[in-house]
């Protein structure tokens, strides 16, 4: 690794731990706004929100850090892209079904910080 | 940068103390102008020139004083100060909120009738878990409709339509960000950063932020962009220099996993924006923008990959007219058919059609011809060229494409932030004189307007209304099992539900390339009509106003149709309102007046 990258990835565990707890903030965010007594409509929103964010995050997380504009940027087309493709391979296996999807694009961003918090330490 | 921007803010110094608040308190009159303009607009204004024809002297005066307060922030405000950024910010919010928001906030439905069809797309795969190119060929791409299920269904059924009318808004400020992101790869001064941005979005007519699948892609690929500038960054060396370029590769892993996920997303979402990432990374590559030597191969590869896989059905016996060798219906073709289709023949209108036909024209080669002279100007410099470079090539890619009447549409919006960051440092070479702000305020105000005749969706003809939209909310509720529903109607919501139980098709001049035509068009609406055997017709307006003007029809073509449909055909009009008529062929189907009287939108 050269100095400039070795800079660059200062400080990323301690950063990933921060994004992995906030993750899992979502997570359970997600979970119980599903089982809230309040339409569908609400519930969906909630769950859209918490699902882009999550997935985000885990893909911020493993680039090294940017100025907020980007960050942003990063956590939103991140999440979206993510999404995209764990729904499309859902699709063409003939598996999908709008909570596994979810389902496992959340399980893939809660495991890919736990694993970015791992990979960082051993640097 | 700071040292650069405090530097700057010696030469703009004098007299500067109070424009922070002469910005503030324009942008404030800006804001109060137009929320009490906003009831005093009314939609049956809304004519030839769209929206811009219901504006109020009110609109208008907010709007100039919304651009004056941009250019004095932008000129006069110094730009290492704290309220810089926020002015600038709140500039942009405001010029969104007055020229892409106002349409939005005051129609009744919201528009387009493409944004109800991904809405139907999304609701097949909820309900279906399926991707069929049989039900419709645009699923081939289904990423993006795949997307919208998940994020819009794990609760229970998706209701998107509140989301048709969101999404401009939303897409209008979210691409700020990554736009940001790249322009401040190649542009230092904070001045000429925040110029761009109010450039792109008062150039942005094009209008391909509404709930779609592109608007997707064009955010993904921007971020892709702005991540491989920052995260990857090369050092300069050109494809000229082969030794230096290619000492210079280095591809960090996690930056190729992060950007081949986005890049995956884009390609499996639509058909042309993965093209423009290829172009764009083409650029960045060969100027040694950046150290991602194989992200362009990456993305053809996919691209290629998709198309021979997934996209078989969407070639397979059109792979002639993709290429350009043959026409079909009036559709596209090679160089010279898109751009006829994309220029000349959009120029062919009359009345106020054609002057929103011009604004479109003359608006887009201003912005590329003051691009250009910036371009030639600073031709010294390599972020110049490079800026020069991403500019041009969205243009050459999508005239080797056959994408059809929306290329050269699209390559525009693709060049637009680069175009904007090029004229953005030719305008801020003007000094801040009081007498060339105001001239510079009158200018993008005159911009603004051109925007709101030219932006696409604004014109009568694409409005939507609360009435059409319950009616066919009716419909769809309560229409027989598979039925076959023959649509008249240039901008219909439709196909919003049920996609794939039932039949539709557009007796339509408009979506339709094989649509009748010519001095046999009532002719060959009759057997177009009969050989259909609809059960439900549904008959709009627009669609008569639409084929006079923009097809040649005489006045009055739609009387001899609708009589053969009532008396030919048998048929019985359930529904009788303005903007909308239903009328059944099926003796068993007798909704109650009720069904069509609902939420609308």
């Amino acid at each position: 690794m050269t100095s400039d990258a070795a800079a660059a990835h200062a400080g990323q565990p301690a950063r990933a731990r921060l994004l992995l707890r906030l993750a899992a903030v979502l997570a359970v965010l997600g979970v119980v706004s599903h089982y809230l007594p309040v339409p569908a409509s609400p519930r969906n929103l909630v769950a859209a929100i918490v699902l882009v964010w999550l997935t985000g995050l885990a893909v911020v997380a493993w680039l090294p850090r940017q100025r907020l504009d980007l960050c942003v940027s990063i956590v939103v087309a991140g999440g979206l892209a993510v999404n995209v493709v764990v729904t499309t391979t859902l699709l063409i296996v003939d598996w999908y079904t709008p909570d596994r999807a979810a389902m496992l694009a959340g399980l893939l961003a809660l495991a890919a910080l736990w694993g970015r918090t791992r990979v960082g330490e051993g640097q | 940068m700071a040292v650069i921007d405090q530097a700057e803010d010696v030469d703009r110094s004098v007299g500067v103390g109070r424009s922070p608040a002469a910005a503030g308190a324009l942008l404030a009159l800006g804001l109060v102008l137009w929320v009490a303009s906003l009831p005093t607009i009314s939609l049956s204004h809304v004519n030839g020139l769209g929206f811009a024809g219901a504006f109020t002297p009110l609109t208008w005066a907010a709007l100039l004083a919304i651009c004056a307060g941009a250019v004095v922030c932008v000129y006069r405000v110094p730009a290492a100060s704290r309220w810089f950024w926020r002015l600038a910010i709140a500039s942009l919010l405001l010029l969104i909120a007055v020229i892409h928001g106002t349409p939005m906030l005051l129609e009744s439905g919201p528009r387009f009738f493409e944004a109800y069809n991904h809405v139907g797309f999304i609701e097949y795969i909820w309900r279906t878990g399926q991707h069929s190119v049989q039900v419709q060929n645009r699923l081939t791409w289904f990423g993006a409709f795949g997307l919208g299920a998940t994020l819009s269904g794990t609760a229970g059924p998706p209701a998107l339509l509140g989301a048709i009318r969101l999404t401009p808004w939303l897409f209008a400020m979210a691409i700020l960000l990554p736009i940001h992101s790249i322009l401040s790869a190649f542009i230092t001064p904070a001045r000429e950063r925040a110029a761009a941005l109010l450039l792109f979005v008062v150039g942005n007519w094009i209008a391909q932020d509404y709930f779609s699948p592109q608007a997707l892609d064009y955010f993904i690929t921007m971020t892709i962009v702005a991540i491989v500038l920052h995260a990857a960054k090369g050092g300069g060396a050109t494809v000229l220099r082969v030794a230096d370029w290619w000492e210079e590769r280095r591809s960090p892993a996690s930056v190729v996993i992060v950007i081949t996920v986005m890049m995956v997303a884009v390609v499996l979402s639509h058909q042309i924006s993965p093209l423009m990432l290829l172009a764009l990374s083409l650029v960045l590559v060969v100027t040694g923008s950046t150290t991602l030597r194989a992200f362009p191969v990456a993305t053809g590869a996919a691209v290629l990959a998709w198309l021979s896989v997934g996209g078989v059905y969407f070639w397979q016996g059109n792979i002639g007219r993709l290429l350009g060798v043959r026409k079909q219906g009036g559709q596209s073709s090679g160089v010279g058919g898109i751009v006829a289709q994309n220029l000349t023949n959009r120029l062919h209108h009359a009345g106020l059609e054609q002057l929103v036909a011009y604004s479109r024209v003359g608006l887009s080669l201003a912005l590329l011809a003051l691009a250009a002279l910036s371009l030639w100007r600073g031709r010294d410099q390599r972020s110049m060229r490079v800026l020069g470079l991403l500019m041009g090539i969205p243009f050459v890619f999508l005239l080797t494409t056959g994408y059809g009447g929306e290329a050269l549409l699209r390559a525009f919006f693709f060049a637009l932030p680069f175009t904007a960051a090029l004229v953005a440092q030719l305008v801020l070479r003007i000094p801040p004189r009081p007498v060339l702000l105001v001239l510079l305020s009158v200018a993008l105000f005159a911009m603004s307007t051109m925007t709101e005749v030219a932006r696409y969706g604004n014109e009568e003809f694409e409005q939507i209304s609360a009435r059409q939209l319950a009616v066919m909310e009716g419909v769809y509720r309560t229409m027989p099992p598979h039925a076959r529903i023959l649509l008249f109607g240039t901008a219909l919501p439709a196909n919003f539900k049920d996609l794939g139980k039932d039949t539709s098709r557009f007796m339509s001049f408009f979506t339709f390339p094989q649509g009748p035509a010519g001095w046999d068009a009532t002719r060959q609406m009759f057997v177009q009509s009969e050989q259909f055997r609809p059960q439900i017709a549904i008959w709009t307006p627009e669609a008569v106003k639409h084929n006079i003007h923009s097809h040649g029809f005489k006045e009055g073509w739609d009387k001899p149709v609708l009589a053969f449909l009532e008396n030919e055909l048998h048929g019985r009009l359930v529904v009788d309102r303005p903007g909308i008529k239903v009328m059944s062929f099926d003796p068993s189907w007798h909704p109650p007046a009720s069904a069509f009287s609902g939420r609308g939108s």
